[in-house]
């Protein structure tokens, strides 16, 4: 049996993901061990470096918990996420790391369920497909 | 100004094999207004050589910079103590750049990471679109102001060819027919006649690239 | 790196001066409410009204729903108070040419039909602009087929009179709902409004809806009231055929009370008149405005709220506030408490004198930024503009300005910022940072 644990990065936007990620906590929900949460201002800020070098550096798979579309507190702060996830794709495929390693998921502030059953069920599938061999650690 | 796109990823791969440890170079200029090789693209295209490299096995170690202007021999200068640490460079600078620290790094292999492509302007955020070929002869007065060298796809000097269909272009046909644009506006600005004046054919062996690199001497500015 | 989504800096951003000073745009109903509301607090107002007269949308309405008064009466006293108080100016037929600057520093150029330009700096800014009707869409030879706004007219001028068009009387009337503007109330309120005074002046009224809409205060009740005088409501799902028939207009639609649908047989409701709502539609000249102000338009051009589920009269920018039918055409009611809400807003922003940026604000470098204007495109809030020091806007040319060096760059204006740090991630040359 395989000991490995896959590291997810998670940045979580402090108007939906983080709250959920909270609720998630409160009700003591599931979530995996070896998980990094990143609370972001809107998932506007979240750069495409920053989704690449949490995977350079060490993450098996990204995930970032946004508002969904057409419900950002800053108005374009998801769909510009969106067209960075989209680019960053992009780049992975080009350096040839799996698309499953990097995900958007629309949560609301109460979706602590949706979260914790999200990040497990990630978990299983970064499981199967291995560690990233590109991090750098 | 002048606009370019990052080249294929593997092509750069290739020619960063040899090599465990470079310095990325950027361009605070041109090639940051147009997204392809500034402070964040150089840094994206670093994290993604890292993370291949780190993929086959041989790490490679990736130096960053990024000069206000990689063109001007002081900025390249600056450069010096960073490249004498490094195997080699690779710059997402415009050709130009490139060139420059060519120059004066002559023991030191600079690779280009973009493919420099046109002078052009920005027509909406995130589409650019060639607007001029330095032809050295600049004729956009009689023109109104739309050149027909960098504009039509068959540099046409004197009104369109029989393929301009509904203002568009025959060759690519999403392209507006520069000929269309150049009467069009003419027209509304009340200078039609002007296009009745024949434009002799360009003299391109004197003027412009066919006769080797063009060269501007002011002899008042030398120092 | 990736987790540094913040720097923290000693040094907060300094307060923001703010003069009582607000310019309304738009001298509707929702224009003078909040004229007269923010005056009475010692706020100096400018109403900038693109007619010759206040009122706006409000001057067709005769009846409300929900109370005896005269509408022209109250809309005319209310116009006397604010034309007679001390600190409203109304500027008429005027239109804002400009606004510059940002929450603190607003420059509003106005210019008025007679020429003159006037510079305003006010301190926030309430859009309240309305929207238009267009005409119902009658039947092709248009005969006693009208609008309700018309009908609202003929009501009023035969206050104590049998109800008369074009001097036949009226006996049949039935209102069609839903034709158009499916997910507005106003026509299900006039059309009962209209109905009860109709039934008790002795005409039988009917109501054809797709859906009545009754989510406005009272209007249960009223709806309870029109049933006990005797209006008929009938509902449809495919939308009513009309034809001519004697000297009226003949309503026809399947009777719904019936489950089966094969069973349902055809309703004919002879009628001598048929009333059918106005279409609303966004005022054309609201793209306009929205440029000038850097303002965000939504579905069918009209203006847009910041957000729907936080204060829906907040705009994409500090200091600019939206009521009324130039957002949503909504009734009286209705537009009222939103202005009452950009009353709060106004008084809230304005109070102490003072607005202090609330961290986190983007702060761009100035050294490294490339001018490139991704970040002044890309803000939502248009809180970004480029500095022009001196008049020359050339790239990357130093200027002397109080002794230090400065350079032309993109500048994120502390007041105006939300601090969600879009221009931050988009930034080609990293040159924004996200202070906390």
């Amino acid at each position: 049996m395989s000991t490995f644990e896959p590291k997810i990065v998670a940045f979580c936007c402090e108007q939906s993901g983080l709250p959920a990620a909270e609720m998630a906590k409160t009700l003591k929900l599931k979530i995996p061990d070896n998980l990094e949460l990143v609370p972001v201002p809107c998932s506007g800020r979240i750069e495409t470096l920053y989704l690449l070098k949490a995977l350079e550096s060490g993450a098996d798979g990204v995930v970032v918990f946004a508002c969904y579309e057409e419900n950002c507190r800053y108005l374009q702060g998801n769909v510009r996420l969106k067209g960075r996830v989209g680019y960053a794709k992009q780049i992975m495929a080009k350096i040839g790391l799996e698309q499953e390693r990097l995900e958007i998921f629309h949560v609301a502030t109460n979706s602590g369920v949706k979260f914790s059953e999200f990040l497990m069920q990630k978990a299983d599938q970064l499981r199967l497909l291995g560690p990233n061999l590109g991090k750098i650690a | 100004m002048i606009k370019a796109e990052q080249k294929p990823f593997e092509e750069i791969l290739e020619y960063l094999a040899p090599y465990n440890k470079i310095l990325l170079s950027g361009c605070g200029a041109c090639v940051t207004v147009c997204h392809a090789g500034g402070e964040k693209e150089g840094a994206l295209l670093a994290s993604a050589l890292r993370m291949a490299r780190q993929k086959t096995g041989k790490p490679l170690e990736i130096l960053e910079s990024t000069p206000a202007r990689q063109c001007e021999p002081e900025f390249a200068q600056e450069l010096s103590d960073t490249i004498g640490r490094v195997q080699a460079v690779l710059s997402v600078s415009c050709g130009v750049g490139v060139q420059t620290l060519a120059r004066h790094f002559p023991a030191t292999q600079i690779f280009p990471g973009v493919n420099t492509l046109f002078m052009g302007e920005t027509v909406e955020h995130g589409v650019w679109e060639e607007r001029c070929q330095a032809c050295g002869d600049c004729i956009l007065e009689k023109t109104a102001g739309i050149c027909p060298i960098a504009r039509c796809a068959k540099q046409l000097l004197n009104g369109p060819c029989g393929g301009s269909a509904n203002g568009k272009c025959e060759i690519k046909r999403e392209t507006d027919c520069a000929w269309q644009l150049i009467y069009d506006r003419s027209k509304s600005l009340g200078q039609l006649h002007r296009l009745t004046e024949i434009i002799p054919a360009k003299q391109w062996g004197v003027q412009s690239r066919d006769s080797g690199p063009r060269r501007i001497v002011r002899e008042d500015l030398k120092v | 790196m990736y987790q540094k989504v913040y720097e923290s800096k000693a040094t907060a951003p300094a307060p923001i001066n703010l003069k009582p000073e607000v310019l309304i745009i738009g001298g509707g109903i929702v224009g003078i409410t909040v004229a007269r509301e923010l005056a009475r607090e010692g706020v100096q107002v400018v109403i900038a009204e693109k007619g010759e007269t206040l009122g706006g949308g409000v001057r067709d309405l005769h009846f409300f729903y929900d109370r005896p008064a005269a509408v022209q009466k109250w809309l005319g006293d209310l116009i006397e108070v604010v034309e007679g108080a001390g600190n409203i100016t109304v500027l008429k037929g005027a239109k804002l040419k400009r606004l510059d600057g940002q929450l603190g520093r607003f420059q509003a150029l106005i210019r008025t039909s007679e020429g003159r330009e006037r510079t305003l700096s006010p301190s926030a800014v309430v859009v309240a602009t309305g929207c238009i009707t267009r005409p119902a869409e009658a039947m092709s030879d248009g005969g006693r087929c009208i609008g309700s706004s018309e009908m609202e007219k003929l009501l009023a001028e035969s206050r104590d009179l049998p109800v008369a068009w074009k001097g036949q009387p009226v006996k049949t009337v039935t209102f069609i709902l839903d034709r158009t503007d499916d997910d507005i109330k106003i026509h299900t309120v006039n059309a009962i409004k209209l109905a009860v005074i109709l039934q008790e002046k002795g005409c039988q009224v009917a109501v054809v809806a797709r859906d009545l809409k009754v989510s406005a205060s009272g209007m249960e009740l009223l709806y309870r009231q029109a049933r006990g005088k005797g209006v008929l409501f009938f509902k449809y799902d495919e939308p009513p055929v009309l034809s001519h028939s004697g000297d009226g207009i003949s309503v026809e639609i399947p009777d719904m009370t019936v489950l089966r649908k094969e069973e349902r047989e055809t309703v004919s409701l002879l009628s001598d008149l048929v009333v059918i709502g106005e279409t609303f539609a966004a005022d054309p000249e609201t793209q306009e405005l929205c440029r000038v102000m850097k303002l965000r338009t939504g579905a069918g051009g009209a203006l847009m709220e910041d957000n729907p589920q936080f204060l829906r009269v907040m705009s994409n920018r500090r200091g600019i506030f939206l009521a009324g039918a130039c957002r949503f055409p909504q009734i009286i009611a209705e537009s009222l408490s939103e202005a009452h809400a950009v009353v709060q807003e106004v008084k809230a922003l304005l109070h102490g004198g003072v607005y202090t940026p609330v961290n986190p604000v983007a702060e761009v470098d100035p050294p490294k930024c490339a001018v490139c204007y991704t970040c002044v495109r890309l803000c939502p809030h248009a809180a970004i503009g480029v500095e022009r020091y001196g008049d020359r806007n050339v790239y990357s040319a130093p200027a002397e300005k109080n002794g230090d060096t400065l350079w032309q760059a993109a500048r994120v204006d502390p007041a105006a910022c939300f601090g969600c740090g879009i221009c931050v991630a988009e930034c080609p040359a990293r040159a924004i940072t996200l202070y906390q």
